[in-house]
């Protein structure tokens, strides 16, 4: 057991690095922008990692996820994390007791976590704040952006299943 | 699932939530000051950004030549390598032009406004979530930027720092409706006041609101800084694309074509300090 600590070490380090390239790619001008959306990158890893690693896990990088969001956006600091800690812990214990962790029951988890925290987002930076036209930014530019994060995340669920697998093995072996 | 919540590790995890929750109050209660985490964050993520953005530019700008490039190959492949050199001198002799208009525009405004303090910076991220292209830039307070400090290009205003970081800051634009800038027309010299609006952010447009009914301001005109605490006098902000009336017919606004592409910004200025500048208790 001893000699697979700086396996597990390694794992969830590789976590945190392939979250922060993540980050750095999703904040990058112009990268894979379309009519002016962007997608997110790093909610859909911190998802897989929860629907793989459980409710423990899921919360810390939920959080850790949270706070690079709340480093690139213009919000409140700590909303994000807040909500992506406990998108984290419910996508890890709805992976243990209900779902089974595979591509359309993450794009089903995922959309609700994007879902909720587009939904949020608008309610308190936009529809509370009684702007004219404020369903414009609804429909043109936060439900695109959800959408458009749901068409890349498989991408990201590959590459993740991919790192999951190769320390799976390592540890098995 | 009642294990998990009489766990210790349910108990972490609460406690990295109370810790959350303090982070946020404390950024509510200190405004344009980042707190710690984010401090800490921005000084590993920051030069991993300046890098992304820049292969990103540099590779933008060679496919643009690239395509044109691959025209030519199609009449004369003999001569490819030498026409991908010479794009590649084109590309930089173009960033070299732009540069040079760029400092000799600042040159300008610099000589009108010897008061002014000028920091270079460079557009290292901007945020998917954000809906009216603020953005992040390479400098913070190690270089003297601090919260609510002008940005700006050659060509006119783009906004004011939001939030500071060791070596980053957040810039809120013009389009932004929590932006607000005391404004007037360079012609009639009516008054107003310049802030985003969501319809017209989209378009790269922000507005003159609370131009007076009998206001004799046209399409064409030129809008500028009228001045204050934050923002310097007499900074070009744009020119009005159209006049129309306020809900209510109350009082008209103008509809403003920024001079400066806040939509694709690269590089901008940041006002460090300004004759009558003041440093505002609270942040907007």
């Amino acid at each position: 057991m001893t000699n697979k600590k700086p396996i597990y070490a390694a794992k969830y380090c590789s976590y945190i690095v392939f979250i922060i390239i993540l980050f750095v790619l999703q904040t990058t001008p112009g990268f894979l922008t379309v009519m002016d959306v962007k997608p997110n990158f790093v909610i859909p890893a911190a998802v897989c990692i929860a629907m793989r690693e459980g409710e423990f896990l899921g919360g810390l990088y939920g959080a850790f996820v949270g706070i690079l969001c709340d480093l690139g956006g213009f919000n409140l600091f700590g909303l994000n994390a807040i909500l992506l800690l406990i998108a984290g812990v419910a996508c890890g214990l709805l992976t243990i007791y209900l779902l089974r962790p595979g591509l359309f029951n993450f794009l089903m988890l995922l959309a609700a976590v994007l879902l909720t925290r587009s939904l949020l987002d608008y309610l308190l930076n936009f529809l509370m704040w009684g702007y004219e036209n404020v369903w414009m930014v609804l429909a043109y530019r936060i439900l695109p952006g959800v959408a458009y994060s749901l068409v890349a995340a498989p991408l990201v669920y590959l590459f993740y299943e991919r790192l999951y697998r190769f320390f799976q093995q390592k540890l098995e072996g | 699932m009642e294990d998990f919540f009489k766990s210790i590790r349910f108990k972490i995890l609460l406690g990295v939530l109370i810790l959350l929750v303090f982070f946020m109050l404390r950024a509510a209660w200190t405004g344009g000051v980042a707190p710690v985490l984010p401090q800490v964050a921005g000084v590993v993520v920051t030069p991993l950004q300046r890098v992304s953005s820049s292969i990103s530019r540099i590779a933008g700008d060679y496919f643009v030549r690239y395509i044109e490039a691959w025209q030519t190959a199609e009449e004369n492949e003999r001569l490819q390598t030498e026409v991908n050199e010479l794009r590649q001198q084109l590309v930089e002799l173009e960033n070299y032009r732009e540069e040079n208009e760029n400092l000799k525009g600042f040159l300008e405004i610099k000589e009108r406004n010897p008061d002014f303090e000028f920091e270079p910076a460079s557009v290292t991220a901007r945020d998917p979530n954000d809906r009216f292209y603020s953005f992040t830039i390479d400098k913070g307070t190690l270089d003297g930027v601090s919260p609510n400090d002008t940005v700006l290009t050659a060509a006119g205003l783009v906004g004011r720092v939001k939030e500071v970081g060791l070596n980053w800051a957040k810039v809120l634009t013009i389009l932004d409706p929590s932006v607000n800038v005391g404004a007037y027309d360079n012609r009639t010299r009516d008054t107003g006041i310049v802030t985003g609006a969501v319809d017209l952010a989209g378009l790269g447009r922000c507005k003159l609101a609370y131009l007076q009914r009998e206001s004799g301001a046209n399409a064409g005109d030129l809008v500028v800084t009228s001045g204050g605490s934050i923002f310097p006098q007499d900074i070009v902000i744009g020119r009005i694309a159209e006049i129309a009336y306020e809900k209510g017919e109350i009082s008209l606004f103008a509809v403003i074509e920024p001079a400066a592409d806040i939509r694709s910004l690269t590089s901008v200025m940041v006002i460090k300090s300004f004759a009558g500048q003041e440093v505002p208790a609270d942040d907007e």
